[in-house]
C-alpha cells in the first residue's frame, strides 16, 4: 500500500515535472543591442501548462521507467524459457557402498535390486523420450563418485558411504548430458536436504528389506591421570532395528576379556562397552550377535597407554598428594620464582592469600577454563587474593585478572601450566577451599594429557578391511515392500518457468541510462537547456 | 600549449607571406614602399597636393611656377621609413561571443599572424585594444621580439575579464592615435556592433587613413551562428548587454526576426563603414561563422580565411595593396 502511493506520488511527480512551463533561456547575443523591443503579449506566462510533453523524449523515457517499476512490483508475469537441452537426460546415481551387498528377502542382494530399479528407471526415461533426444549418465557412489558406462559393472564397494555424498552427486555440475531427471537408487532413505526448485526432477528410490544390525561406531580412550587410575577405553556400539548384541570382545596385549555393554541413558541405540587397557599395542574387539551387517562387528586398532603422570614435587609448605608417584622428570610443582626456563609441565605458586589482597573486584577472566569452572566466583571475589607480583614466567598468559589489572590465575599453553596462588592450608575455610581447589584443579589439568585420536580399522570376518563401515550400520530401514516404481514423464524439461519482473527492472534502469546518455550528449554539444 | 596559439605554424605563415611578397604588385600608400635601408629622401615624382598632404612636402618653387599658384605642387618620396603595422582588437564582452567559438579568440589568432608576418618583413608592430576597461596602452614592437610581444599581448587579452556585461563600453582610441606613424598600415579586428555616440572609432578610423596610413577593417560576423543557435531554442531571453536590457521579454526567433536582425546589423555596418570611408580604407569580406560552430570549427574558418584575406594580402604585400 505505501509502496503503491510512493509510486503513483512517483509519477505525478515526473508528469508536473514534465508539465512545467519552463521560462525561454537566457542568450547572450552579440547583436543583444540592435534587438527590438519585445512583443508584450510573450512577457507573462502561466508556470503550468496541461499541455502533454509529447515532444520530450526525456519524459517518454521516464514514463517508460516508472511503468517498468510498477510492472515489476506488481505484474506476477512469468514466461517459458527453453533450454537447449535434449527431452529426457538420466542421470543414475547408484549407492554401491558395502551395506549394497546385503541379501534380500527375494533373493540377490540390494544392489542388484537396485541395478534392476535403475534400469526400470532407464526404461521409462527411453520411454518418456519416444522419438525425442534422450541421454543417460551413471554414477556409481561410494566415498567417491564414479562415471560408469553400464550398470553390470556397479558392484558393492568395500566401503561406507553417506547419503549426503549421494545427493551431491546428483546435484552435481553437468557434464556431457543435459541432465532432466535425476534417479538415486540407495538402501538409504532420502536425507532431509533442501533440493534446489530448479533442478532436474529427483527420483529417490530405496531398495533392501529392513534388516536389525548392531556394529561397533567408535571408540574414546582416556589415558591415565592423577585423578584416574588408569587408563580407560569406551567403545560405542549402535544398534538399529532391535538388534541385541550378545557381547563384546576385546583381544589385546594381556589377553582377551569380556566387555559389558551397557544402554546409554540419553541416547536410545547406543550402548557402551568400557575396559581398562593393559599397555600399550594393538587391540582387536568383536561383537558377537551383531546383526544383518557383518563389516561393522570387528575392528582393530592401536592404542598408546602412557604411564601414570608423576610430580617433581618442589613445594615445601605443602606435602606431596599421597597418590603421586614423584620423580625428577615429573610435573614441575614449584614456588614461582624457581620455576626459570623449564619446559616440563608444570604448577608455579604465588603467597596469594598472604597478607590479602588489595583489589575489590574481579577484572577478566578466560570463560571456560577448567580452573575457573571449579570455583565460585563470587566467593572468590569476596577473598581476593593478591595479584601476582612481577612480570609472568614466558609463555603464561592471564586467565583471571582483578580489576585492576592484576594477574591472579595465569595459563600456559604448551608445556601445559598454571600459576595460581598458593594453597593455605589453615585460617578462613573459604580461602583453604578456595586455594586448594584452585591448585589441584590445575594440578590435575596439568598432568592429563591431551587425548589422542585412536583410528578404528573396521574388518570382515575373513579379514578384508571396509572402510568407514560405521556408516553402514543402519540396515534396518529399508521399506519392508520394495522400492516404488520409477515413473518418468516427458515434462519439457528444456523449458522452465522464469518471473519477467528482473527483465522489466533491468529495463527501468536502461531507460534511465539511456535518459542519462541523451542529456549528456546534448549537454556536450551544447544543446540542454538544463543541468545533466 | 596556450589557448591564443596559431592553428597554423610559423612555416606555413612563411609561406604565406612569401607568396603575397611575390605576387602581389607594389602600390599604394603606407605598406612596404621600400625595404631598402639608407635610402630615404629619394625624389620619386611631383603630384598635386591635396587634403591630409603633409605641407612640409609641398615644393614651394614649383607651385610658383603653376599659374596662379594653384595647385601646390607636392614632392612625392620613394619610402622615407618602414611600415608600421597596427593592429587593433575590439576587447568587448560581446567579442567573447559565441561561447563555442569566440570571435575574440580568431581576432587574437589574427593579431599574433599578421604581427608574425610584418616581423619577418622587418616592420614594425604595434598592438592595441579598443575598449579595454583596464591597460589600453598600445604595445610596440619590432624585429625579433615581436612575436613573444604579440603572444604575451593576446594572452593578456584573453585572460582579461572584459568588465560588465550590462555597462555600455566606451572606446579608448586617443593613445592609438598618437602612436600612429606615417606609412603605416592599420587593422581592426571587431564585430563593429558596439556604440560608438562620441564617435572616437570613427576619428580613429579616419586618423589611420591619413599620411599615407592605410586602414583595414575586418568585420567579423557571428550573427548566423548566433541567429542558429536562438532558432534551435525557437523562444530566448535576452541579458542584458552593452546598455540594452529587454528584461523578461521573450523573442520568438522566427525568419522574420532573423531577416530584421540581418537587416539591422547590415544597416548599421553599411552606415557606419561610409562615414568612416575614406582614400586609404580597405574593407575585407567579413567573416562568416557558421551555425553550430565549436573551436575546432572556428580553426578551419580561420585556416580558410587567412591566405585569402584582403588583409593578410595588404600587409604581405611587398608593395601594399589597391
Amino acid at each position: 500500500m505505501i509502496a503503491g502511493a510512493l509510486v503513483v506520488l512517483a509519477g505525478l511527480g515526473v508528469l508536473a515535472w514534465y508539465m512545467q512551463r519552463r521560462d525561454p533561456p537566457v542568450l547572450r547575443l552579440s547583436f543583444a543591442r540592435l534587438l527590438p523591443d519585445p512583443p508584450e503579449e510573450m512577457q507573462k506566462q502561466p508556470r503550468f501548462s496541461l499541455v502533454p510533453p509529447v515532444g520530450s523524449l526525456a519524459f517518454w523515457l521516464h514514463l517508460l521507467a516508472v511503468l517498468a517499476c510498477l510492472g515489476a512490483l506488481w505484474l506476477d508475469w512469468t514466461v517459458l524459457q527453453r533450454r537447449a537441452a535434449e527431452a529426457v537426460g538420466l542421470r543414475i546415481v547408484l549407492d554401491v557402498s558395502h551395506s549394497m551387498s546385503l541379501p534380500v528377502p527375494q533373493g540377490g542382494t540390494r544392489l542388484d535390486q537396485a541395478r534392476a530399479v535403475a534400469g526400470v528407471g532407464r526404461d521409462a526415461g527411453r520411454a518418456a523420450a519416444g522419438e525425442e533426444a534422450y541421454c543417460e549418465e551413471l554414477l556409481l557412489v561410494a566415498g567417491g563418485v564414479e562415471l560408469a558406462s553400464a550398470l553390470d559393472a556397479a558392484v558393492a564397494r568395500r566401503q561406507g558411504a553417506q547419503t549426503p555424498q549421494l545427493l551431491a552427486a546428483a546435484g552435481a555440475e553437468t557434464r556431457e548430458c543435459q541432465v532432466t531427471h535425476v534417479l538415486v537408487v540407495s538402501d538409504q532413505p532420502r536425507p532431509a536436504l533442501p533440493w534446489p526448485d530448479d533442478g532436474p526432477e529427483l527420483i529417490w528410490r530405496q531398495v533392501g528389506a529392513a534388516l536389525p544390525n548392531a556394529g561397533i561406531s567408535w571408540l574414546r580412550f582416556r589415558p591415565p591421570s592423577l585423578t584416574v587410575r588408569g587408563a580407560q577405553a569406551e567403545i560405542g556400539v549402535v544398534t538399529y532395528g532391535g538388534a541385541e548384541p550378545r557381547a563384546l570382545r576385546v583381544d589385546g596385549p594381556g589377553g582377551t576379556v569380556a566387555v559389558s555393554l551397557e544402554s546409554s541413558p540419553d541416547r536410545p541405540g547406543l550402548a557402551v562397552g568400557r575396559f581398562v587397557p593393559p599397555g600399550s599395542g594393538r587391540y582387536g574387539a568383536v561383537l558377537e550377535g551383531g546383526g544383518a551387517y557383518a563389516g561393522d562387528d570387528r575392528v582393530v586398532f592401536d592404542l598408546a597407554v602412557p604411564p601414570r603422570p608423576w610430580l617433581d614435587w618442589r613445594l615445601e609448605s605443602l606435602p606431596a598428594p599421597p597418590v603421586a608417584e614423584t620423580g625428577a622428570d615429573g610435573v614441575l610443582v614449584t614456588p614461582a620464582e624457581r620455576l626459570g626456563a623449564d619446559s616440563r609441565p608444570a604448577v608455579a605458586v604465588f603467597p596469594g592469600w598472604e597478607g590479602g589482597g588489595t583489589a575489590r573486584m574481579l577484572g577478566a577472566f578466560v570463560e571456560g577454563d577448567p580452573v575457573l569452572s571449579a570455583v565460585n566466583l563470587d566467593v572468590l571475589e569476596r577473598v581476593m587474593p593478591r595479584a601476582f607480583d612481577g612480570p609472568l614466567p614466558e609463555g603464561f598468559a592471564p586467565v583471571l585478572t582483578d580489576d585492576r589489572g592484576g594477574v591472579l590465575i595465569a595459563r600456559r599453553e604448551t608445556p601445559p601450566g598454571y600459576l595460581v596462588p598458593q594453597p593455605e592450608l589453615r585460617g578462613d575455610p573459604d580461602v583453604v577451599a578456595l586455594s586448594q581447589t584452585l591448585f589441584f584443579t590445575a594440578l590435575d589439568t596439568a598432568t592429563r594429557g591431551a587425548p589422542e585420536p585412536v583410528g578404528l580399522r573396521w574388518q570382515m570376518p575373513k579379514g578384508q578391511e571396509v572402510a568407514e563401515a560405521r556408516l553402514e550400520s543402519n540396515t534396518a530401514t529399508a521399506p519392508e515392500d520394495g522400492p516404488a516404481p520409477v515413473l518418468i514423464a516427458l515434462r519439457r524439461e528444456g523449458a522452465r518457468q522464469a518471473p519477467v519482473w528482473p527483465w522489466l527492472a533491468l529495463a527501468a534502469l536502461a531507460l534511465l541510462l539511456l535518459e542519462r546518455g541523451w542529456a549528456v550528449w546534448r549537454a556536450w554539444n551544447g544543446r540542454g537547456r538544463h543541468a545533466v | 600549449m596556450r589557448v591564443t596559439d596559431l592553428p597554423l605554424g610559423p612555416a606555413a605563415l612563411e609561406r604565406l607571406r612569401l607568396r603575397y611578397h611575390r605576387l602581389v604588385p607594389a602600390r599604394g600608400q603606407g605598406p612596404h614602399l621600400r625595404r631598402r635601408m639608407g635610402q630615404s629622401l629619394e625624389f620619386r615624382d611631383f603630384r598635386d597636393y591635396q587634403m591630409g598632404d603633409d605641407i612640409r612636402n609641398v615644393d614651394w618653387r614649383a607651385t610658383a611656377r603653376v599659374p596662379d599658384h594653384q595647385p601646390w605642387v607636392l614632392r612625392q618620396f620613394e619610402a622615407e621609413e618602414r611600415m608600421t603595422l597596427a593592429v587593433i582588437v575590439d576587447t568587448r564582452l560581446a567579442m567573447r561571443l559565441p561561447e563555442p567559438a569566440p570571435k575574440l579568440l580568431f581576432a587574437l589568432w589574427t593579431l599574433r599572424a599578421l604581427a608574425m608576418i610584418a616581423a619577418s618583413s622587418g616592420d614594425a608592430v604595434i598592438l592595441g585594444t579598443l575598449f579595454s576597461p583596464g591597460d589600453t596602452r598600445p604595445v610596440e614592437a619590432r624585429g625579433r621580439a615581436v612575436a613573444g610581444v604579440a603572444a604575451r599581448f593576446a594572452e593578456r587579452l584573453w585572460a582579461s575579464d572584459g568588465g560588465d556585461p550590462a555597462a555600455v563600453p566606451e572606446a579608448q582610441t586617443s593613445a592609438l592615435i598618437r602612436k600612429l606613424k606615417p606609412a603605416s598600415a592599420v587593422v581592426i579586428l571587431s564585430d563593429f556592433l558596439f556604440d560608438d555616440p562620441e564617435g572616437r572609432v570613427g576619428r580613429l578610423a579616419k586618423a589611420a587613413q591619413k599620411s599615407w596610413r592605410e586602414l583595414f577593417l575586418v568585420p567579423l560576423d557571428t550573427l548566423p551562428a548566433e541567429l542558429a543557435e536562438a532558432r534551435r531554442l525557437g523562444l530566448i531571453r535576452s541579458a542584458a548587454t552593452e546598455g540594452r536590457d529587454p528584461g523578461d521579454g521573450v523573442y520568438e526567433v522566427s525568419q522574420g526576426f532573423e531577416a530584421e536582425m540581418r537587416r539591422r546589423v547590415d544597416a548599421l555596418w553599411r552606415d557606419r563603414f561610409a562615414r568612416w570611408r575614406g582614400r586609404g580604407l580597405v574593407l575585407d569580406d567579413p567573416v562568416l561563422w557558421p551555425a553550430g560552430a565549436d573551436q575546432a570549427g572556428m580553426e578551419r574558418l580561420f585556416l580558410d580565411w587567412l591566405p585569402g584575406s584582403a588583409v593578410l594580402s595588404g600587409v604581405a604585400a611587398r608593395g601594399g595593396l589597391r
